[in-house]
């Protein structure tokens, strides 16, 4: 059985630090690293602990991220048993029943499992005893024991706080003001008063620690990985084969994913030729999906690209990568909105599939999520994102400015020279503009859109922008740079 | 120990030089935000008042939002600068576009402040939640502007039907008085809304008003305004995008420019000067009423103040009235009268006849003890013919001000006092003050920090190197030390903006305890709104607005002590039934006695003069009759401290030096102080004597020094001082250090007439120390929490002084400490104590069930009560049948060892206890007591010692130093009732619990630190370096070890620590707080 602490994080280690949950507006200390000063505990506040030890770094506590934490070491763990429970929030049970074989005695299997956690950074106190809360206890008082028998284990708690039985706080509270300092204290007490001042757990947990109850544990399912194949006697080469098997093996790996509730967010299509290499082709999902058809639309558009000479003998359809998912539930809830954005992610998950599916050979991506940025500066105002999940919708204040930002804005604004009107009560308006040889003389001007930099980022400057209609009913957005005056122009209005 | 004044952190801006000039292009600017629009205006009203006065605007007028509370500083400053100020505000509404309201007259004003107090008065504490139809019922006295841009950047409204909506109903109510105000921006949106705006005033024949949305007096305070905006939102300025105004324009432009800006509308420019002309009401035509109920049917209230007066006084003065009190008196009344403050001085009594009529204990203090009027009604109780009253200090003819009376009442009761105030004046007509909560440099640095995305380590240690009253932003060194690079552009930007934030308003709080009562409605005076305590409500202004508009305020303050000797007196009468009953009063006066132990220092638990600085100087100035006891408050205090006027005064006091004066005439000032100044009446004096500078000066000076800016600005008073001195023929030098003096303790020192009050109760508490030493330490721990001890402290002391004290006790205690009678003759005393027992044989402290932490006075009081019914207990079970306790509070009571008696121990009590049913049926018993009782462990003294100060704080079985004591000599550690056996300049090392640990604003970073060990308590002074290399044990340690030199002077002595090791382990888990004060 073994006992981890929760994994170090690698630019911590030559730091202490401390976890910190929000209650209200007071942060709580809730875990403390090893080679933090012994004056810091759990409890205290940040402000608390701060002003003991000035260089403290502290980091937010996330419970939820350190059980999955748990929950994926334990399933690195089944290579060890396959008996693995998890508790949390830091304790690891493994079943040790039947491993001596495998690993050459429990010494030997415990030895191997504190090097490969060792080998992963993580700091564990591995204790294995012939009940998980004799184990537990063990471990948790940094015991590493081995091979002790039933009968020895009275003895070997004795010594141990009461805290090593997993009791409630309140009773080791109380437990420790009656003076009772060990296990062995505590068993010394008649048993038939414990319950009635401390409740059921004590008794509970005493026969669980000594073997006189069983404690059932639940172990972790296990998880091998979705992946689906067909060998062929002889190599398929045509499109509508090859199409026909991928079909195949889509409902199934669909089928598996509907199974756990997950689903694919990115896939792996693996071809192997009799003689050539093998070839393979993946494709992301910007969303889970599981849709049998939606799937194999998406992997329709890679066999397009599939190139052989010679055929194919074997394909394999594996999920690289899955979430969990409830698109069903979704879908019953989602609005209309919730469908256009889903039906929009498709198409641009097909149109990546056919124009780079592979991603590593262009630099460029081809298809490109924008993303609306809240800047007054225009060149700020957007950039390229991953995928459309990034994008939040809160621009609605906005609209009405935004109908008057040109759609085509230069990468660089391009100087250009203006003629201003003579006149200082209206702020130079433009009469007419040169770009690039090109006079365009204006009809009409609106104006000035004054915006300031963001002074910030050390850009102080402030640009009066025109828009600007000119005789042949092109509209221009130009500006000027009021320390300079110098002007611009940034984009055409279409 | 924060007692500095909150410092008024204003920049200065000088009025403009050049007379105004007036511009030849008539505008005025109606849209003006300050920074009494909290986190949005990011400019003080003066800077904004002063920038239009210097631009030529012909008026300005301040609209906040929702809010009025900036306008009076801003009337102030307009007066001075000579320009017209239109009283405004900016109202939002919950189903409309912003309106702007500007008042026409006094009953437009009442009518504004009503709304504001119903939007107020309706939500929670700093919001405004208001409707339309709200503004709609009351349009009289009121101009109004539709403000189609809202001032959320944000939410930029160009919706053209919104306007259109309320115009309509707008126009209903205000008719011609209705503007749409306009600006011109260089938003996207201008023209739009512009475009709106100007259908909408057509169709509806509204006239268009140009206004620039100011929201600060100078272009440069755009980055401010976005930080603040920031601030308010709760990001950083990376993330806040379009939360932000797009462009720098909104300050306040010129006439000319805004000619040139409006050049197509000339009209919308004319409007504006309408509007400001119509805008006619001003702050100076609100004359405050005082309530005229305090005022018998058939009397004026001269006549009233006059006999009431008179009859106190000869009250006070059985034997006659003293020829100067007779004097005094009718020259204050003379004075009063002149000014028509009756009604004042008859609220005050009013306010304490109630006090006492509750038997509640008050007391005036401060300036109100310089009137003899004051002491015969009662108000204050320092004898006039004793110290020398300065009536101008209190009142002056000039100022135009009501006097400042502060009264304490006990801390415990004086929520009574306050709601009977509210009661008697009604909420309408009585609130309390604001207090305006300011930025200072670490709030600020910490604020512009976060807003400017610097990670939350580099801000905390940017903040942590600000020392709390260093009221400037950081300096190059200290951001070096926080490990930053003053260089960087970022950092240059927190440093540059944390300075021009410095002394903006952030929220308005609430005052210690000024209270206004007015006569017709309050919410016509000013904008009420709830407070963030249940049953209090608050007004829009502060002290200093309610002084410059002459309106009534009373301090209703809470002082601990008052409660400790009002409980030591009714315990005193109830154990001395036949005596005639004690009253504050009679206590007899000038006991040698009182004089023998305050000169030993043998103080704690003493009003004021228990601090360790207090108990250094008593040994040095032995007080021998009550103005020493005046001298000693007014002596230990910053003021006198940083003027270097201590050792002068003792040196004098001693015979050292010789009495001398620079000047014959300032014998008569400084006699009584030895020809040092010591007290604010006597800077004002010698402002008065030497500098010619005239009573009403003088106190300008004064109230210059504490941060009024208003009064003037110190450094003209200083030369105008020094000037007058030169003239007067004194040295120039000296006449600089004589400024420089009074400018010190102006702002940390007493009055005179302050002290002589505080020192009335010094005396009043030692003379209960010294005569009844066992009440004195039960009233002290009935009235906890205050002073410096913890009650450890305090029931040590008594035991030292021969006082027996007896434990919780589930069939004896209360839930107050109580007296009982000594049976006993002989009584153990600490056997280390040097102190005189006069206690030995009186009265036993018997401890409370307030002594065990946790536990509510209701189960205490289900105790009391089940006694009383049901007699003693004879079992835990018992008890719990009688009571019905919930098990937690029984083992709570178990843990704290009151079973003892029965008796049972701790442990066996509390193993009992958790078998206890949690619900039982009446009467029931449980019987398990006869079952075999399992072997608990037994607890060792230490551990009893331990628990003991676990649960109440204290023990009476040992003291937990006593029980390390091996280990400590071991360590080579002397008893600190020993230190006094070794040589100044010896090297020792000590040790003790750390009692108190004081870093007072004076010691330049110098901490001092109190610990105590089984045999007594001495001083360790730390300095700073020492100080930061053991932090942890400076700080935190619970029982300290520290090595250092032995330091004597006369009766004085302590350790200079340079070295410290933290020990707390060896005490585990016992819960020994020190009280820290920085």
């Amino acid at each position: 059985m073994l006992r981890a602490s929760e994994p170090c994080r690698r630019e911590l280690l030559d730091k202490p630090f401390v976890l910190i949950e929000t209650v209200g507006n007071r942060q709580i200390v809730v875990h403390v690293s090893p080679d933090a000063p012994k004056e810091i505990y759990p409890g205290m506040t940040l402000a608390e602990a701060r002003a003991r030890h000035g260089e403290l770094l502290d980091l937010p506590a996330t419970p939820d991220a350190d059980l999955r934490s748990l929950r994926a070491l334990g399933h690195w763990l089944m290579r060890f048993s396959p008996g693995v429970s998890l508790e949390p929030p830091n304790s690891i049970f493994l079943d040790a029943t039947g491993v001596e074989r495998l690993f050459g005695g429990l010494h030997n299997f415990r030895n191997k499992v504190a090097k490969a956690l060792a080998g992963l950074r993580i700091t564990a106190s591995l204790a294995i005893a012939p009940t998980a809360g004799a184990a537990w206890s063990l471990a948790a008082c940094g015991k590493q024991t081995c091979g002790i028998s039933l009968d020895q284990l009275p003895d070997a708690l004795a010594p141990l706080p009461p805290q090593a039985l997993r009791l409630e706080h309140r009773t080791t509270e109380l437990l420790s003001a009656l003076g009772i300092h060990t296990i062995g204290a505590l068993l010394a007490l008649p048993r038939n008063d414990l319950a009635a001042r401390f409740g059921p757990l004590i008794l509970q947990r005493i026969d669980q620690a000594l073997g006189a109850a069983h404690e059932p544990l639940l172990f972790l399912p296990h998880r091998s990985p979705i992946v689906a194949s067909l060998e062929f006697e002889g190599a398929i080469e045509s499109l509508d084969a090859i199409g026909f098997v991928v079909r195949q093996l889509t409902r199934e790996v669909a089928e598996q994913l509907a199974q756990r509730g997950q689903g694919a967010r990115q896939l792996k299509l693996t071809f192997e030729q009799p003689y050539g290499p093998v070839v393979e082709k993946t494709v992301g999902l910007a969303r889970p999906c599981r849709n049998e058809s939606a799937l194999f639309k998406l992997l329709g558009c890679v066999l397009e690209t599939l190139q052989s000479s010679e055929g194919f003998i074997r394909i394999s359809l594996k999920i690289t990568s899955a979430q969990p998912l409830d698109d069903e539930q979704a879908a019953l809830i989602g609005g209309q909105e919730e469908r256009n954005a889903a039906a929009l992610d498709h198409l641009v998950e097909r149109l990546r599939a056919r124009l780079d599916c592979d991603a590593n050979r262009v630099s460029q991506p081809a298809v490109e999520w924008g993303e609306l940025v809240e800047s007054h500066l225009p060149e700020d105002a957007c950039r390229s994102c991953d995928s459309a999940a990034a994008v939040a919708v809160h621009h609605s204040t906005r609209s009405a400015v935004d109908l008057l930002r040109p759609l085509r804005l230069l990468r660089r604004p391009r100087a250009v020279q203006v003629m201003v009107v003579p006149w200082s009560s209206i702020e130079g308006q433009p009469i007419s503009f040169t770009d690039r040889g090109a006079v365009h003389r204006l009809a009409h001007a609106r104006g000035p859109e004054r915006i300031t930099g963001p002074w910030w980022k050390g850009r102080w400057k402030t640009r009066d922008y025109f828009d600007v209609l000119d005789e042949a009913g092109n509209r221009y957005w130009i500006f000027r740079v009021a320390q300079s005056g110098a002007w611009f122009l940034h984009g055409i209005f279409e | 120990m924060p007692e500095a004044p909150n410092p008024k952190h204003r920049p200065t801006v000088p009025p403009p030089s050049a007379p105004r000039a007036v511009s030849s292009c008539a505008y005025a600017e109606l849209d003006v935000t300050t920074n009494f629009s909290f986190l949005r205006g990011a400019s003080h009203p003066d800077e904004l008042v002063y920038r239009a006065a210097e631009l030529g605007h012909a008026a300005i007028g301040v609209t906040d939002l929702n809010s009025l509370a900036g306008i009076v500083r801003s009337h102030q400053v307009a007066k001075n600068a000579g320009i017209k100020f239109c009283v405004g505000t900016r109202l939002a509404f919950t189903d409309a576009p912003d309106v702007l309201v500007w008042v026409e007259n006094r009953k437009g004003y009442a009518s504004l402040c009503q709304l504001l107090t119903l939007g107020k008065r309706r939500t929670e504490k700093g919001a405004c939640t208001l409707n339309l139809e709200d503004l709609l019922g009351s349009p009289q006295g009121l101009l109004a502007a539709i403000a189609p841009q809202r001032i959320d950047p944000q939410a930029s409204d160009v919706d053209p039907d919104a306007i259109k909506t309320v115009a309509g109903k707008l126009k209903d109510a205000f008719g011609k008085n209705l503007s749409i105000a306009i600006s011109r921006s260089y938003g996207p949106t201008d023209s739009i809304i512009l475009r709106n705006a100007e259908s909408v005033s057509r169709s509806h024949g509204i006239p268009l008003l140009a206004t620039n949305q100011v929201h600060y007096h100078d272009a440069q305070r755009k980055m401010l305004q976005d930080v603040l905006t920031c601030i308010r939102h709760g990001c950083t300025i990376q993330e806040a995008g379009f939360r932000l105004f797009a462009n720098g324009e909104r300050f306040i432009k010129p006439p000319e420019e805004m000619h040139r800006l409006f050049y197509d509308r000339p009209f919308a420019l004319r409007r504006t000067m309408q509007v400001a002309e119509q805008a006619a009401f001003s702050l100076d035509e609100l004359r405050y009423e005082y309530p005229d109920e305090i005022v018998p049917e058939g009397k004026t209230p001269a006549s009233h103040l006059a006999e009431l007066a008179w009859s106190g006084a000869a009250a006070r003065y059985p034997q006659g009235i003293p020829e100067k009190v007779r004097t005094q008196i009718a020259h204050e009344l003379q004075l009063i009268e002149q000014l028509k403050i009756e009604p004042y001085f008859l609220t005050v009594y009013d306010v304490v006849r109630f006090a006492r009529s509750r038997g509640i204990l008050c007391q005036g203090r401060g300036s109100a003890a310089n009137s003899a009027v004051c002491y015969c009604i009662g108000v204050t109780s320092v004898d006039p013919s004793r110290i020398n009253v300065l009536f101008e200090r209190f009142i002056s003819a000039a100022r135009g001000e009501p006097p400042d009376i502060d009264i304490d009442f006990e801390h415990e009761r004086r929520e009574e006092v306050i709601q009977y105030i509210y009661e008697k004046y009604g909420r309408d007509r009585a609130g309390m003050t604001a207090e305006v909560i300011t930025y200072r440099g670490r709030s600020a640095v910490r604020d512009v920090g976060k807003a400017l995305g610097l990670g939350l380590d580099a801000v905390d240690q940017l903040a942590k190197r600000l020392d709390g009253w260093h009221s400037g932003a950081p300096l190059d060194e200290q951001v070096r030390e926080a490990g930053l690079d003053p260089t960087d552009r970022t950092i240059r930007m927190v440093v540059a903006l944390t300075r021009e934030l410095l002394g903006f308003p952030r929220h308005l709080s609430q005052h210690v305890g000024g209270m206004v009562m007015t006569r017709g409605l309050l919410c016509e005076l000013v904008p009420i709104e709830n407070a963030s305590m249940a049953d209090r409500t608050v007004i829009e202004w502060d002290k200093d607005d309610i002084d410059a508009l002459g309106i009534l305020k009373v301090d209703v303050l809470a002082l601990g002590m008052l409660t400790a000797i009002a409980k030591a007196i009714k315990l005193i009468n109830t154990t001395h039934p036949q005596q005639p009953p004690l009253e504050l009063h009679t206590i007899p006066s000038e006991d040698p006695g009182v004089y023998v132990m305050v000169s030993d220092a043998d103080t704690i638990g003493v009003f004021q003069i228990e601090s360790r600085a207090q108990m250094s100087m008593l040994p040095r100035l032995r007080p021998k009759e009550f103005y020493d006891l005046v001298i000693e408050v007014a002596i230990v205090r910053p003021g006198p401290i940083q003027g270097d006027m201590v050792h002068p005064y003792l040196r004098r006091r001693d015979g050292i030096e010789p009495v001398s004066y620079p000047r014959a005439e300032l014998e008569a000032v400084l006699g009584k102080t030895l020809g040092v100044p010591l007290f604010q009446e006597q800077a004002m004096r010698i402002a008065i004597e030497c500098a010619g500078f005239t009573a009403e000066q003088a106190d300008h000076l004064r109230r210059a020094v504490t941060g009024f800016r208003r009064y003037g600005d110190i450094e003209t008073f200083g030369k105008l001082f020094i000037e007058g001195m030169c003239r007067r023929g004194f040295e120039r030098d000296f006449a600089e250090r004589c400024f420089a003096q009074i400018r010190g303790f102006s702002t940390y020192g007493f009055p005179e007439s302050h002290a002589a009050s505080f020192a009335l109760l010094v005396y009043a508490s030692s003379w209960i120390k010294r005569y009844h030493p066992a009440t004195f330490c039960c009233a002290l721990l009935n009235s906890q929490p205050m002073g410096f001890y913890a009650p450890a402290q305090i029931v040590r002391d008594a035991r030292e002084h021969g006082v027996e004290v007896r434990p919780v006790d589930i069939n004896r205690s209360d839930w107050d400490c109580t007296l009982e009678e000594c049976d006993r003759t002989h009584i153990e005393t600490a056997p280390h104590s040097s102190k005189k027992i006069w206690g030995k044989g009186g009265p036993v402290v018997r401890l409370g069930f307030r002594m065990i932490k946790g536990l509510a006075v209701a189960h205490a009081q289900r105790i009391m009560d089940a006694r009383r019914e049901h007699g003693e207990f004879s079992s835990i079970d018992d008890f719990h049948a009688a009571t019905n306790l919930p098990v937690s509070a029984v083992a709570r009571l178990s843990q704290a060892d009151v079973f003892a008696g029965l008796p049972k121990t701790r442990r066996v009590a509390l193993w009992e206890t958790l078998a206890l049913p949690e619900e039982r049926l009446p009467l029931a018993r449980q019987g398990n007591a006869n079952l075999p009782q399992p072997l608990l462990p037994f607890m060792t003294l230490g551990q009893e010692i331990h628990a003991d100060y676990g649960t109440i704080g204290l023990s009476l079985k040992g003291h937990p130093v006593k029980q390390v004591r091996g280990e400590l000599d071991r360590r080579k550690v002397i008893l600190a009732a020993d230190l006094g056996k070794y040589p100044h300049g010896r090297w020792v090392s000590v040790a003790g619990i750390v009692v108190i640990r004081q870093r007072p604003g004076t010691a330049k970073g110098i901490v001092f630190e109190t610990l105590e060990d089984e045999s007594g308590t001495l001083n360790l002074i730390i300095k700073p370096d020492i100080f930061e290399r053991y932090r942890t044990a400076a700080r935190h340690a619970t029982l300290v070890q520290a090595d250092g030199y032995v330091e004597r002077q006369g009766k004085v002595q302590h350790v200079m620590a340079l070295r410290l090791h933290d020990l707390s382990h060896l005490l585990a888990d016992c819960d020994l707080r020190s009280r820290d004060f920085h």
